[in-house]
């Protein structure tokens, strides 16, 4: 310790001069203004760039002239041959410069400040906590670069083949660091990218310092020797850092579906088969693929967390659109076979510009539908080609939903927060037409059964509306405080709770068949999702799940032949998704959430059969 | 406590040393190894290796191969706890051209556990050193002066001198014997020193070792070597020309042989007083004649030209 401060010293005391230079700089920013007639902002910001460029510019010609002469002529020997290590030489010498550098660097700034100009550092770091790292890193960055120069000057002053190897493993080191990087998207994975190149800077930073250590500690008076054990060590961590830095993205994007349940996800399964759409976040990127609920099989899939995969209604094939970070002008779409074990995601030929607001494959996953920015198109996914596009303009207020109603026949929903607009894109005879409106409505919730024909609109009251046409077919509820939640059975046949504490159930043309009446457990005051109906498990038995607060759930098992009602579990909630409509006995009905939605089971309501697919054993 | 058979307490210990640059070899397989209060005279032509040497044994440069010992432990990896006991002068003056004598003394000071600055200072009088002069601004002598002031501020158990006199006027180098010849008379202090100043250190050295070409080919007691190495002059009537010698010194090692125009000019390295009565007696051999050499005649036998008629 003794030998590193007197190092210190003795370097300050050698270059104090630079201080002084510094102090003659510090008038520049004060008399600037003044003399150019800036205003007063300029102050500030001439002290801070001067500031740097007396940080950044010490560190750096200490860097280059400190050491790597001495070692180049042999002067080090005279530290050599005294009881001083080489740690001692090397943390001194860049200790010695970090003190000149900041030192200088607060002479210059620190009189403007006093003068009374604009605080920059506030403009430049809104929030305290940048400001801090911006600190930090200032402060760090002086050794940092110190070290950096060093080595570089190093490498050069030894006029030594090796700056060759150098050359081609730093550009190799670059690579690598840039081929982990881009295995972490920024639109899947900002978080651990940032966490990632941080990450590798810190640990490129220090590489360099142990390298300028063991440049002095195994060089010592023989140039050659220093510049291989500098390389050495340089290159031998660096390398380390960027197989970490590979790890760390294999291990990102690696993430199954149990890691996905670990922090809550969402499950959006096939009307028919056992595979659905799982999203969430894992390991600090967005996280979305295929998961197999029968075998445990997962895909992920590359795609922005708000346009995931989309499933074809008999549950065998998936399509999306593969994410992409900003630049890329189309993106590629990729489908999957969900029922040969052993298939791979395949490219298409079909590029999609952007991410569509709507991808709806047909039943039988032959056709996709997109709309993105006013067209809308149905492509053929076995000849990999778009069979028609047609222009469809929105309001601002106005979303595309829709359905194959056809096989080469896609009903588009042009939903708005007053009216639903009901248009058809017929890829056989190229034509798009409008069948329909559907007016007075308000917000945008509604759903329609498999076929298209009937849709079921909340707001104002529940009404049931020929799917084809807009024409109301019949009034369920007239208001729509009394009434909470209507749900389609795959006949389409219509569920819907009330506040008085019963489970209405009508036929697919709007007659009421049946009341049922609500366990005490599921009558509450006004929340909506308090009742949630759950698939059609097996003809005219349904599950549905009752809420009393976020820890106390229970699944109950409604059957319409006698109108009995029964508790079948607990903790357990319907997995449900925006037009969904399992099929009837699906696995899709068969699919719980577990408490605080952090696993998925299987659970058969008729048998009480249960099995956790993701997370905790609830 | 014993190690191979040798002493591991020995200051110097030199074990089959050899240093690689490239292609070119500086030291080939040295071992030498020197006793506790000897003076050792490393000598050899520029380029022989005995930086490279130094080095290695300050623990300054790693060898290729092989190792040095300073009291015992390898110096490449014990440096830093050997220099506390060892004092070093270097061939070219290394200190921080802007720091004044008193401020190299000052940091010293801070680096060693034992620091007798008063002494420095007084060696510097004596000197006459300014001390507040920069380093760098000093003469070759002045330096010189101050770096072995350095050295031995912390009295040293082991003074390592590499051509200390390279440069020095003769005033200069006298005070700078006069220093050594002190530490040696009051300390007893162990010295290996390189050197080309053969002269000045004749009367100091009680061990020498010659470099030549990075080979180790001598390494003895000064008076062994001065006792063995003789110089004998004698005419020739067994060659016509004159310009060759003959078999006559086959009894002797003769390192260098130099036909001149009276005679043979030769020098042995085997000398022994019968062994001349017999050479005496050769048929042929007329007034021959038998001297002692200097150290600086030795070194030139052993370390110049190769034995053959260069006159």
């Amino acid at each position: 310790m003794t030998a590193f401060v007197a190092i210190v010293r003795r370097e300050l005391r050698e270059r104090w001069q630079v201080l002084v230079a510094a102090g003659v700089a510090a008038f520049i920013p004060i008399v600037l203004p003044a003399l150019r007639r800036l205003p007063a902002e300029a102050r500030g910001w001439t002290s801070l760039l001067i500031a740097l460029v007396f940080a950044l510019g010490i560190a750096a010609s200490l860097g280059a002239a400190s050491l790597v002469p001495r070692i180049a002529n042999r002067r080090i020997a005279f530290d050599l041959a005294r009881p001083v290590s080489a740690g001692a030489i090397w943390t001194g010498n860049v200790t010695a410069a970090a003190i000149l550098a900041l030192a200088a660097a607060a002479i210059v700034w620190i009189p403007s400040h006093l003068a009374g100009s604009p605080t920059v550092w506030s403009e430049l770091f809104e929030d305290p906590s940048l400001s801090r790292i911006g600190i930090l890193a200032a402060v760090a960055g002086v050794p940092v670069l110190f070290a950096v120069v060093h080595g570089v000057s190093l490498m050069f002053r030894s006029r030594s083949a090796r700056l060759a190897l150098d050359a081609v493993v730093g550009a190799a080191c670059v690579l690598g660091v840039s081929a982990a990087v881009s295995r972490l998207p920024e639109f899947l994975a900002a978080g651990p990218r940032i966490l990632c190149l941080s990450g590798v800077g810190v640990a490129a930073g220090v590489a360099f310092l142990v390298a300028g250590h063991a440049s002095v500690a195994q060089g010592r008076t023989d140039i050659h020797a220093a510049h291989s054990a500098l390389s050495t060590a340089l290159w031998t961590t660096l390398a380390a850092v960027v197989a970490a830095a590979h790890l760390y993205a294999t291990w990102v994007m690696s993430a199954g579906p149990s890691a996905i349940a670990a922090h809550g996800f969402w499950v959006r399964p096939a009307d028919a088969g056992p595979w659905v759409e799982i999203s969430g976040r894992a390991r600090g990127a967005a996280a979305t693929g295929l998961y197999d609920t029968a075998t445990g099989r997962f895909e992920r899939t590359r795609t922005v967390d708000w346009r995931g995969p989309t499933l074809s209604g008999n549950g065998k094939l998936a399509a999306w659109v593969e994410g992409g970070d900003r630049g890329a002008p189309a993106h590629p779409l990729r489908v999957r076979s969900l029922d040969d074990p052993g298939a791979k995601p395949i490219a298409t030929r079909l590029l999609i510009e952007g991410y569509p607001a709507l991808l709806e494959l047909s039943d039988d996953g032959s056709r996709l539908a997109t709309w993105h920015r006013g067209v809308l198109s149905v492509h053929d996914l076995v000849a990999q080609r778009t069979l028609v596009s047609a222009s469809v303009p929105i309001g601002e207020q106005e979303e595309i939903r829709g359905l194959f109603v056809g096989p080469d026949v896609f009903r588009a929903y042009r939903v708005g927060d007053r009216s639903i607009d009901i248009l058809q894109l017929d890829a056989g005879t190229r034509k798009l037409e409008r069948l329909g409106r559907i007016e007075g409505v308000a917000g945008r919730y509604f759903m329609t059964d498999a076929s298209g024909s009937r849709l079921v609109k909340v707001g104002p009251g529940i009404g049931l509306y020929d799917g084809a046409n807009g024409a109301l077919l019949a009034t369920l509820a007239d208001s729509p405080s009394r009434y909470r939640w209507p749900w389609m059975l795959p006949d389409g046949r219509i569920v819907m709770t009330d506040d008085a504490s019963r489970l209405r159930v009508f036929d697919r043309d709007g007659r009421e068949q049946s009341t049922l009446t609500l366990p005490p457990e599921c009558i509450g005051a006004t929340a909506v999702s308090r009742v949630q109906i759950g698939g059609e498990v097996a003809p005219d038995r349904f599950a549905f799940g009752c809420t009393r607060d976020a820890s106390h759930r229970t699944l109950w098992l409604a059957d319409l032949r006698d109108g009995s009602i029964r508790k079948v579990a607990d903790g357990l909630s319907p997995v449900w998704a925006f037009g969904a409509r399992p099929a009837l006995g699906s696995d899709a009905a068969k699919l719980f959430y577990g408490p605080d939605q952090r696993s998925l089971v299987r659970f058969d309501p008729l048998t009480g059969e249960r099995r956790v697919l993701l997370g905790r054993t609830p | 406590m014993e190690e191979g058979g040798q002493a591991v307490s020995d200051p110097i210990r030199i074990e089959a040393l050899t240093v690689r640059y490239g292609r070119a070899v500086a030291c080939a397989d040295v071992s030498l190894a020197v006793e506790t209060g000897a003076v050792y005279a490393m000598l050899g032509r520029n380029g022989a290796g005995k930086s490279s040497l130094v080095r290695c044994l300050l623990g300054q440069q790693k060898p290729t191969s092989g190792r040095a010992l300073l009291f015992g432990s390898d110096s490449w990896t014990t440096r830093r706890a050997a220099m506390e006991r060892t004092g070093v002068t270097p061939e070219e003056p290394d200190a921080p051209p802007a720091m004044t004598p008193r401020e190299l003394s000052d940091f010293c000071r801070r680096v060693y556990p034992r620091w007798d600055s008063s002494a420095v200072a007084a060696r510097l009088d004596r000197f006459g050193i300014p001390p507040k002069t920069p380093f760098g601004r000093l003469s070759r002598g002045q330096k010189a002066q101050v770096q072995l002031a350095l050295a031995l501020g912390h009295s040293p158990e082991l003074l390592v001198l590499d051509d200390p006199t390279l440069g020095l006027d003769a005033v200069a180098r006298r005070s700078l014997y006069d220093e050594i010849v002190g530490e040696l008379a009051d300390r007893g202090t162990t010295v290996f020193l390189t050197t080309h100043d053969l002269s000045g250190f004749e009367g100091l050295a009680t061990r020498v070792g010659i470099l030549k070409e990075g080979r180790l080919v001598l390494d003895e007691p000064l008076e062994t070597l001065k006792s063995r190495f003789r110089r004998i002059r004698y005419g020739n009537r067994l060659t016509e020309t004159r310009t060759a010698f003959g078999t006559e010194l086959d009894a002797f090692d003769a390192v260098r042989v130099l036909v001149r125009g009276w005679g043979i000019d030769a020098v042995v390295s085997n000398f022994d007083e019968a062994a001349f009565e017999r050479f005496r007696a050769i048929d042929g051999v007329e007034n021959a004649a038998v001297e002692a050499l200097p150290l600086e005649e030795i070194f030139l036998a052993v370390a110049g030209e190769e034995k053959g008629d260069a006159a």
